[in-house]
């Protein structure tokens, strides 16, 4: 029975991507089987299908890999060491669902800047990079630079779009020189979806929310309240230095913020070097949710489709938050291969599963949040420090770092992704 | 006896209060079983006797007529007969004989005997009282590294990378000073320069060139004032350094320039208070206060106005108290007592520290006196760390040693640790973790759990928590300075090594 048992195992192979179906009847699998070997198995399976249809047809098929999960969770080892470090019956039939393997990262393009890389914002036609010297540029897909921003005087922190149309693009940059052209070291900023506010978060342990409504009339002498700073704002493209007031200044957190997002149109999430990630309310202004971690955050992400945040923080690990649980274990969990500070941190547009992550440790890696233990791919490519990390659009990674590069890796490989599943979202992107 | 005590007895046993003695031969049966019992238990007189212990009982290779597996080969007689008879497993060989007639009679059976005797009565028998002490008792109960999180770790598995390393420096770096923000660091090294660092990147923001080696480096405690107290050898200099708030920086310019000069200026010999020429003052110099001789170390009083010189080779005026905002400076002893290391302001009240090669003085600024004097067991001291309540004082020396002064408890100290393999750099506290360090030149940093209670009667407690390692030992030097994040608890260390590493 035993030795019954360690020889075979049913299992039925299912997917949701239909081009790939096969037959719903439960298959005996040896259980000494990797994910390899159950691979010749589907292909051989899609090539007897499709053998009908055209033989070129399958050939073109064959060329496809996949990934295996049990469970929601990728197989990694062999089938039988799988089964019993996840406790899965083998008497009865086990369901194998198996998705395209996900394409390599291929280092497409490579932009030389002047200096250190600090932040990447990418649009439909163009690519917007902030940078040491003090300058942000935009560049075209094709790596050629397009404009130079040289309106700050010290190293910028971040950038952002505020809107992009067919031939006006309006960002905001901000920078050490404390402006946007902006506030004292203004290490963050995001843009609401509406795209009629933003957020700021700085050194100075406070929130700020701005209009970003192009009003030339708000011109007049800020004082911020409270500290009597002055704090200037101005709209890069404009080129006309307009002062406005924050709209609202959010203080709570005790030590600088590194990071500020927004969830939806009133709610804001920022993450500072108190250990915490605080969920704001802008209609109340008050802080809605405080999460406590145990180390400084460098960055966060939040995905609307799984609704979760992930964290980069000073020790090696990825953490996956949920803002939605109120009690005791909001670390949902852990992403644990990098070797150093986790700089930067992006989920993926399309995926609900799949993130970025950049680190000091030079390496930038994509993660599965089906698979735990091991990032799907690293990204070695860089020399030094990666300081930014962006996937806005689901055919691209970009990456920026300290060896003063802007990486750019085609993560499209020719799969369903760039064929069905791209279509969709641009269509949900428009309504 | 009289009558009446006989009749008191009498009366006594009549009402049973006096049982008479019972016979004891009425108690014990008739026939019994006498080795019923156990030998010790019926003469519990003789219970120290120990027993002569039993000789072995032959077995089969006395006999007579072995088995042929017991008889020995050629080889084995050799190998017995070559052996010094005190190392032989046994003392004779077994041999076979047909019968028992032929077996001869045993020639060393007087012998044996007459040891056998020997050894009863030669060797005392005694039990040994085995007191059973595990060694791990007798040590006092630490609390486990684990428990005394957070520290800075430099990570196990991952070596050299999960700490940041701030690189630029072209020679030793010899101090460190931290923004009390924690946004920034400042160094400066025997390559002539002060570099600026952001925390969080490892970027130099920024290069001053200060025309020689800078050995002491001091932020201003204020955080409103944007101001550093550079020591460039017979100089010290005050830079505002221009990071962060802008407004901040104009505020701290305009306080050092609404100095009205007064008569008096000038008085104190051995100083020269003056501002910064045009060139340097764009690099940010401020003001420039030339000493005689050559200075060893800068450090600001709480407040951020005054601050302190130390002129190790200035005789009687080694002692410098300098206020910014009067450009005034004063010598506060009259007579040197010793070769001053170091000084070092209370973080609360009006306390000066001022350390020699062997002992800690603690004067009074306010009332002028000497209120107390810390006898280090140490040779010679070379750095000092004040705790941030300003009870407790940590000594780092020369010839190894960090002494813990609590100064409640007593002029000595409190305990000293000898866990670094050569001398001492710096020694420093954090501001509010219960964390405090040490640098030596072994290349080590060792951070240790120094727990403060508030409970008068409760010693304080030290559990040294982590060994940094990272430094490579260069020319006799290794870890020359090491200050901790204002807020995290992150440390950060200067190495002869010209690296700047961060641990967290």
């Amino acid at each position: 029975m035993a030795d019954e048992e360690s020889g075979y195992v049913q299992a039925r192979f299912t997917t949701k991507q239909k081009r790939y179906a096969v037959p719903e009847t439960p298959f005996s699998v040896p259980v000494k089987v990797g994910s390899q070997e159950l691979n010749e198995l589907i292909s051989s399976l899609l090539s007897s299908n499709e053998s009908e249809v055209s033989e070129s047809e399958a050939e073109n098929e064959r060329k496809f890999q996949f990934d295996f999960l049990i469970d929601g969770i990728y197989l990694q080892e062999t089938l039988d060491k799988h089964l019993r470090l996840y406790n899965i019956s083998t008497e009865s039939v086990v369901e194998i669902e198996y998705v395209e393997k996900h394409p390599t990262p291929r280092p497409d393009n490579c932009l030389l800047h002047d200096d250190w890389v600090s932040s990447i914002a990418v649009c439909k036609k163009c690519i917007l990079s902030g940078s040491y010297d003090g300058n942000a540029y935009m560049w075209d897909f094709n790596g050629t630079c397009v404009l130079t921003f040289d309106e700050h005087t010290a190293p910028v922190k971040s950038v952002c779009w505020i809107n992009v149309d067919d031939d006006v693009g309006v960002f905001i940059s901000s920078s050490q020189d404390q402006s946007i052209r902006l506030t004292e070291s203004v290490d963050t900023v995001a843009v609401d979806s509406s795209k009629t506010k933003f957020c700021s978060g700085s050194w100075d342990k406070t929130l700020k929310i701005w209009s970003a409504v192009a009003d030339p009339s708000a011109s007049d002498e800020a004082e911020d309240d409270g500290k009597a700073k002055k704090k200037q704002k101005t709209l890069s493209n404009k080129r006309k230095a307009t002062t406005r007031t924050p709209l609202m200044t959010l203080s709570g957190h005790v030590e600088a913020v590194s990071s500020v997002l927004w969830i939806d149109q009133s709610t804001v999430c920022s993450a500072g070097w108190d250990h915490t990630i605080r969920i704001w309310d802008l209609s109340a202004g008050v802080n809605k949710q405080t999460l406590n971690g145990s180390k400084v955050f460098c960055d966060i992400s939040y995905s609307p489709l799984s609704r979760l945040v992930v964290s980069g923080s000073t020790d090696r690990h990825v953490r996956l938050w949920d803002p939605r649980t109120t009690d005791g274990a909001v670390v949902k969990n852990t992403l644990t291969s990098h070797q150093g500070w986790v700089s930067s941190v992006a989920w993926s547009p399309s995926s609900e599963f799949e993130l970025i992550s950049g680190s000091y440790d030079m390496t930038v890696k994509l993660w599965d949040t089906r698979s735990l233990n091991a990032p799907l791919f690293t990204m070695t490519e860089h020399q030094d420090k990666v300081m930014s990390v962006n996937w806005t659009l689901q055919t691209s990674i970009l990456s920026g770092g300290a060896d003063n590069q802007l990486i750019i890796y085609d993560i499209s490989g020719g799969g369903w992704r760039t064929r069905d599943s791209d279509m969709e979202y641009q269509s949900a992107d428009t309504t | 006896m009289g009558t009446q005590r006989v009749m008191k007895i009498v009366r006594a046993i009549r009402n049973g209060w006096i049982k008479p003695k019972k016979d004891e031969k009425a108690d014990k049966p008739r026939y019994y079983l006498i080795w019923d019992k156990e030998d010790d238990q019926t003469k519990p007189r003789h219970n120290m006797h120990i027993p002569a212990p039993k000789m072995k009982l032959p077995g089969h290779e006395e006999s007579y007529n072995p088995p042929p597996e017991y008889l020995p080969t050629e080889e084995e007689i050799a190998a017995w007969e070559a052996m010094d008879p005190d190392d032989r497993s046994q003392n004779f060989l077994p041999k076979k004989y047909s019968s028992l007639r032929l077996v001869p009679a045993y020639n060393k059976f007087i012998q044996e005997r007459f040891e056998r005797c020997l050894d009863l009565y030669l060797c005392p028998r005694q039990r040994k009282m085995r007191v059973k002490v595990n060694p791990e008792d007798l040590l006092p109960k630490l609390p486990r590294p684990k428990d005394l999180q957070p520290f800075p770790v430099n990570g196990i598995y991952c070596k050299n990378k999960l700490f940041m390393v701030y690189k630029g420096h072209t020679g030793a770096v010899r101090c460190l000073a931290v923004d009390p923000l924690g946004q920034w660091i400042a160094s400066g090294g025997d390559d002539k320069v002060v570099k600026f660092w952001e925390v969080c990147t490892g970027r130099c923001i920024k290069t001053l060139q200060c025309g020689g080696a800078v050995h002491s480096i001091a932020w201003n405690p204020n955080p409103s004032l944007t101001l550093l107290a550079i020591v460039v050898e017979h100089k010290a200099v005050i830079v505002n350094h221009s990071l962060g708030d802008k407004l901040l920086c104009a505020a701290t310019d305009e306080l050092i320039e609404s100095y009205t000069p007064q008569g008096e200026a000038g008085k104190e010999s051995g100083v020269q208070w003056s501002v910064a020429n045009e060139e340097d003052y764009k690099n940010g110099e401020r003001l420039v206060i030339k000493h005689n001789k050559v200075i060893s170390q800068i450090t600001w009083h709480g407040k951020g106005d005054y601050f302190a010189s130390v002129v190790p080779q200035g005789g009687n005026k080694s002692v410098f108290i300098h206020q910014m905002t009067k450009r005034r400076s004063q010598c506060p002893f009259k007579k040197a007592k010793g070769l001053i290391q170091r000084v070092l302001f209370h973080p609360t009240r009006p306390f000066l520290f001022v350390a020699t090669q062997r002992f800690i003085r603690v004067y009074n600024l306010t009332k002028q006196e000497l209120t107390k004097k810390l006898v280090s067991n140490a040779k010679w001291i070379s750095s000092m760390a004040v705790h941030p309540k300003g009870d407790n004082l940590i000594v780092g020396s020369y010839d190894r040693r960090l002494c813990w002064f609590d100064m409640d408890l007593s002029t000595k100290p409190y305990r000293t640790l000898r866990s670094h393999k050569k001398a001492l750099r710096q020694v420093t506290f954090h501001r509010h973790y219960p964390l405090f360090a040490s640098a030596s030149d072994d290349g080590t940093v060792i951070v240790c759990h120094g727990r403060i209670f508030n409970d008068l009667m409760q010693n304080p407690l030290i559990v040294p928590v982590k060994v940094l390692k990272g430094h490579k030992v260069q020319g006799e030097l290794g870890v020359l300075d090491c200050q901790f994040h204002p807020s995290q608890p992150w440390i950060f260390t200067a190495g002869a090594d010209h690296l700047i590493r961060l641990y967290t």
